[in-house]
């Protein structure tokens, strides 16, 4: 049984219980009141029996008995009994009345008993005159309490029925509207399958379950992408990062090997491919812990570290490559409290990510002026890098983020297509944001932001 | 000024304790407390039995190392050595010592965590609820030094690292390198290697915790903290003290 058949069938049983209950409080409660009612009349009877039974004065007689056949409604088989109590425990006994002892017993001893034996009541109750007890019992038919009772029950008999139908279809519409979105989520997730592992479902504003769904399934695409990719693509990545080390390195020697130098250069030198060597070492090891762990964010141990120190490292290690490149590191817009730059990352690779990034604003501006921004405030921090450069064209900006793709502008420039890709997958991975901005022939716009959780509100002057 | 407390048994560590002290002092004015606990003796009986019972007596070894703390002590002209007894503990009284005394930081030493006494264990525990810093001294030697910390941050800490960051540089000159969410809820032995590779490739010398207020139940044998096996110092922060600590500073600027 699906679930939508479930909820159906778990509100028409819900409806039945609730109504069923109603109609049983309902059904006592009539009853009861039926009941009372009646006896009531009767009581009014036997008060009349008994003055009627009381009086000497035949006028009076002649007047309470007019009054009783006119003044009052006519009951069904009605019958009237007046018998004299002699001591305490004694009395009259009319053999044309047939009632058990403990109805007269509890007269007796209250004062007033009542009893209904199919569907006739019985009314007993003493009354006194001149010292002399008497009991006086009334009898009669109940027919129209009776009548109305099994009308209510008719009533709520179809009503139930009608109710239970009407239930029926109310809980397919909750049904529907319970599972419409699951459904939705369920025809999405389909579409979704490791070739286009990019895609992701729509994103829903409100606040409920059901986005909390969408976005746990985003987020689990996110992390499933990542290791995914990182490690289908770990020796691509791997042999597209480390390049950039090793081509220092081998320059580095090359120079020093051109001729005989002194020591000190040598050792100036050696201690610039000493420390290209350690990141290559790093590096490496970072890729491949991606690639073994995969990555879930959690089990990481963070390097804090100042995202101006990184940049700057990232614009040093470019200056390697790139000696005659421009880039403007800007930071006048930068907070007075330098720990506002401080953010949990895996250094490495947030360098590496950085660094590709820079790297291809100053290769495709043929080492123009290339601007890194550095912002930074209680809730993020941001990275802006600005080229003036040959752009990106519209309909190649959704491909940007594919391994491999090369725009056909790019195509004149050495490059595999992995830097932004990868950098895009380094960003994510620290609750990062990449964006893109470009116009063919004017320049790019990459805007990075990392955002702080945003519970945790800082007392930091900023 | 800065004010540290020692709670101690007068155990080996306890120099080690005091020299953390007067280095964490940094030349600035500084007392060091150090406290001995005991029971309260039984007042029953007779006032001379209590008078009796209440007097200290210290073992030769004992005299020994607080004879050295003393030394240490009176090479520095800017601290002072004062020991202070306590007879009986609990949460309102201990606030209250923390108030007297004006104490910045209270260093406790590895073996006090050790120790068995029921009256220490309980004041072990109370350590916890009290605002003040708690630094616990890890089992290896000469940790005097903290310059580089690891944060190991609490699933449900609210701090934002900049402010610890700004409190830790201004009152132990040691800078945050690296951060990982708390082990207690991984599997620490899956995560140690990890750990320790970090330590020792970035030179860790210290932890720092955060900790938020919670229900003390004075237990007979408390839980021993998982991050304590890892032998390094752990300075424990509570986390409200962190937040009105850097507050005050802004509203001062």
């Amino acid at each position: 049984m699906n679930i939508r058949k479930k909820i159906t069938f778990t509100y028409v049983a819900l409806s039945t219980l609730s109504t069923l209950l109603l109609c049983i409080v309902v059904f006592f409660l009539f009853r009861s009141n039926n009941q009372y009612y009646f006896l009531k009349r009767l009581e009014d009877r036997a008060k009349i029996v008994a003055s009627i039974h009381f009086q000497n004065n035949p006028e009076k007689i002649k007047y309470y008995s007019e009054l009783k056949k006119n003044g009052l409604e006519e009951l069904l088989n009605e019958e009237d009994f007046v018998l004299k109590i002699n001591s305490k425990n004694t009395f009259e006994y009319n053999p044309n009345i047939n009632l058990t002892n403990e109805f007269y017993t509890n007269i007796l001893k209250n004062g007033k008993d009542w009893l209904e034996i199919d569907n006739k009541y019985y009314l007993g109750q003493i009354f006194q005159e001149n010292n002399q007890k008497y009991i006086v019992i009334i009898s009669a038919i109940d027919r129209r309490g009776n009548e109305t009772t099994i009308n209510i029950v008719r009533i709520m008999l179809f009503g139930s029925i009608g109710f239970l139908i009407l239930a029926f279809f109310l809980g397919r519409i909750l049904a529907k509207r319970v599972i419409n979105p699951v459904a939705r989520i369920t025809k999405e997730v389909n579409r979704i399958s490791a070739s286009n592992l990019h895609k992701r479902l729509p994103k829903n504003s409100s606040s409920d379950e059901i986005s909390d769904l969408s976005k746990t399934f985003n987020h689990m695409l996110d992390r499933l992408e990542t290791s995914f990719e990182i490690q289908t693509n770990f020796i691509n990545n791997a042999s597209h990062e480390l390049k950039t080390p090793i081509t220092t390195i081998i320059a580095e020697s090359e120079i020093m090997l051109l001729k005989e130098r002194e020591t000190h250069e040598y050792i100036t030198s050696l201690e610039n491919i000493y420390n290209q060597a350690s990141k290559l070492g790093n590096l490496t090891e970072s890729l491949l812990k991606l690639t073994q762990t995969g990555y879930d964010g959690k089990k990481q141990v963070m390097d804090i570290i100042r995202i101006d120190e990184l940049v700057m490292d990232v614009k040093s290690d470019i200056d390697n490559i790139y000696p005659e490149n421009r880039v403007t590191i800007k930071l006048n817009l930068a907070p007075k409290n330098s720990n506002m730059f401080l953010i949990p990352c895996n250094r490495p690779l947030l360098e590496l990510a950085i660094n590709n990034i820079i790297s291809n604003g100053v290769k495709y501006s043929n080492n123009d002026e290339v601007f890194v921004t550095l912002t930074a405030d209680k809730n993020l921090i941001k990275i802006t890098i600005n080229d003036i450069g040959i752009g990106i064209p519209p309909e190649d900006i959704p491909h940007l983020y594919e391994p491999f793709f090369r725009g056909e502008k790019a195509a004149k420039y050495t490059g595999y297509g992995l830097g932004l890709p990868l950098a895009m997958k380094i960003i994510r991975m620290h609750d990062g944001e990449l964006h893109v901005q470009s116009e063919q022939n004017k320049g790019t716009i990459v805007t990075i932001i990392f955002n702080k959780s945003n519970i945790k509100n800082s007392n930091v002057n900023s | 000024m800065k004010n540290f407390l020692i709670p101690t048994t007068l155990k080996e560590d306890t120099i080690g304790a005091v020299k953390t002290a007067v280095n964490l002092a940094k030349g600035n004015d500084c007392k060091i407390i150090l406290m001995l606990i005991s029971e309260t003796p039984d007042t029953y009986s007779s006032p001379s039995s209590f008078l009796r019972e209440i007097i200290n007596k210290s073992t030769a070894n004992e005299e020994n190392i607080l004879h050295i703390c003393r030394e240490i002590v009176s090479k520095f002209d800017n601290c002072s050595l004062k020991i202070h007894n306590q007879y009986g503990i609990s949460s309102p009284v201990f606030k209250r010592i923390i108030e007297h005394f004006s104490l910045n930081l209270i260093i406790v030493t590895h073996s006090y965590h050790q120790e068995e006494k029921r009256i220490i264990q309980n004041l072990v525990q109370l350590l916890d609820n009290q605002k003040c810093p708690i630094l616990h001294l890890g089992a290896m030697e000469n940790q005097d030094v903290f310059n580089k910390a690891l944060y190991i941050e609490n699933t449900a800490s609210t701090i934002p690292i900049e402010d610890l960051q700004q409190f830790i540089t201004k009152n132990f000159c040691s800078q945050i390198v690296s951060m990982t969410s708390d082990i207690e809820t991984t599997n620490l032995e899956e995560f140690t290697p990890y750990l320790t590779e970090v330590i020792n490739k970035n030179g860790v010398n210290l932890l720092v915790k955060t900790r938020k207020p919670k229900k003390i139940k004075l237990k007979k044998s408390p839980k021993q903290d998982n991050i304590i096996f890892l032998g390094l110092s752990v300075l424990s922060l509570y986390e409200e003290m962190v937040l009105e600590h850097n507050f005050q500073e802004l509203s001062l600027t």
